[in-house]
């Protein structure tokens, strides 16, 4: 009651207009099963004017209008969006119809991570997700695209170590020609080297599996729709030289090829800094990703070697922490 | 023990109006079916039955529901919630335990200045529907304060 006075004239700051691509993104998923609507609508058109429109033109304007209508929205929902955080708590309002209203304190944040996107990198910008012990698995907070600066504040403000500070974008570059060196284990922290990684990469033996079933499942699929079309006849007979067997093997190599780059841009520098109470985890190529834990907060750690991994003297490390995602790590 | 704001059977009511235009709508286009294109009457007849009774639980059974069986109260150290019609549920959510509060407000809702406001704990979210505004704020400050005593568990 003392305090309730004056938050609502002290408003939120915006996030960067950036974010809009964000708000994009996610209106657009949101919006998806009204696609079928489209063609509805041409029908319709049609019925209505009780004569033939021109079936391009009308195709290029609705199209169009629901462009607009996405930007609109995505622009709404990132004029609604506004955080503050005040006393240790961060409060974060959005929505578009219905209002939503967040309240963390930051005894409560599990985790805090920042993750650079490619379109982010452009401008500077950092994601910011906040994660508590309750709810799903998925982030109870995400600040998409805000200043570098900016998430140092809000970190610091939320009580967490801030001289460890946000990868810059400078500092994203500079890493790129320094992560080569050979990893260095010096004041808890710890490097992973690029011959490590990409040991790494090639143990990483579920995700191919994984990838192989799917792939093959949809080799199957594709193979069957192409018999039927007259121009697979053409083209079996130039790979027939091939043969099957070939064929498979190319394929295999390829998926392999795809989850290896898949795997290695995501784990590419890893570092791993312990800074009093909190783990600092950074990863990433084209996407760079940091996660800071808080050390109370992990439940369990989990550690696997498998028969790869023996071999390499390396084994994966997962920390589970209540109501949130894990991190998965090798050594 | 603290009930919910009165207004939340005003809100529920005005969302039963919107639902009840639904159904009115989905027996209209059904009737238009039948006299069109010559359907069994029974589709149409069943339908608006159906609708009939929805209407009614919506408009003046549902919204009197929906505030008697709700109560709450936001202590010092715990949260208590009693809640259901047929089957009454008791539940204490110690307020250490509780991680982060949400606050959702539809459009009806807005309207009529309430919101409803959602706990989540480690194990899952509790919700009290349709605090007015004031109260939502006043019990996120109190669980906010109560949060903060013990800090070192989860």
């Amino acid at each position: 009651m003392r305090r309730s006075k004056h938050s609502p004239i002290e408003t939120g700051r915006r996030l960067h207009p950036v974010s809009m691509l964000y708000f994009l993104a996610h209106s657009g998923k949101e919006l998806a099963g009204l696609l079928p609507l489209i063609p509805v609508c041409i029908l319709l058109t049609n019925d209505l004017f009780g004569k033939e429109v021109n079936r391009f033109f009308l195709t290029a304007a609705i199209v169009i209008a629901a462009m607009i209508l996405l930007i609109g929205l995505a622009w709404l929902r990132w004029r609604r969006f506004l955080y503050r955080v005040e006393q240790g708590v961060l409060y974060i309002e959005h929505g578009l119809w219905v209002r939503r209203k967040l309240w963390i304190s930051k005894e409560r944040i599990s985790s805090l991570d920042t993750s650079i996107s490619i379109y982010d990198r452009i401008f500077g910008l950092v994601r910011l997700k906040v994660e508590t012990a309750g709810g799903n698995d998925e982030p109870e907070a995400v600040l998409s695209s805000i200043t570098a600066a900016e998430a140092v504040r809000i970190q610091a403000m939320l009580g967490l170590p801030n001289d460890a500070g946000i990868p810059s974008v400078n500092e994203s570059r500079q890493s790129l020609a320094t992560h080569s060196e050979a990893n260095a284990l010096s004041h808890g922290e710890w490097r992973m080297s690029l011959g490590h990684t990409l040991i790494m990469t090639m143990v990483q033996g579920k995700l191919l599996v994984i990838w192989l079933v799917l792939a093959g499942g949809g080799l199957k699929l594709w193979d069957q729709w192409l018999r039927g079309t007259s121009a697979w006849a053409y083209i079996y007979d130039r790979l027939m030289l091939a043969s099957i067997p070939g064929m498979i093997a190319i394929y295999v190599i390829l998926t392999w090829m795809i989850a290896l780059i898949a795997t290695f841009f995501l784990e590419y520098g890893f570092r791993l800094k312990v800074h009093g109470d909190s783990i600092t985890i950074e990863r990433g190529f084209l996407e760079k990703k940091r996660k800071v834990i808080k050390t109370n907060r992990i439940q369990a750690v989990r550690v696997t070697e498998n028969v790869l991994h023996r071999l390499f003297g390396m084994a994966s490390v997962r920390i589970v922490m209540s109501g949130s995602s894990e991190e998965d790590k090798k050594r | 023990m603290k009930r919910i704001d009165p207004r939340a059977i005003h809100c529920r009511r005005t969302e039963g109006w919107v639902s009840s235009v639904g159904c009115l709508i989905v027996v209209v286009v059904l009737g238009w079916l039948t006299v069109r294109y010559d359907w069994p009457l029974w589709i149409a007849a069943l339908t608006a039955v159906i609708s009939a009774v929805i209407v009614v639980l919506e408009l003046a059974v549902f919204p009197r529901v929906l505030y008697r069986s709700w109560q709450y109260a936001i202590l010092e150290k715990e949260v208590e919630l009693h809640h259901g019609f047929w089957v009454r549920k008791r539940t204490l959510i110690p307020m250490s335990r509780i991680q982060h509060v949400n606050a959702k407000q539809g459009p009806i809702e807005k309207g009529y200045g309430l919101s409803t406001v959602t706990f989540a704990t480690a194990a899952g979210s509790h919700h009290i529907p349709a605090l007015s505004e004031e109260e939502a704020e006043r019990v996120r400050r109190q669980i906010a304060e109560g949060a903060n005593i013990n800090n070192e568990e989860i």
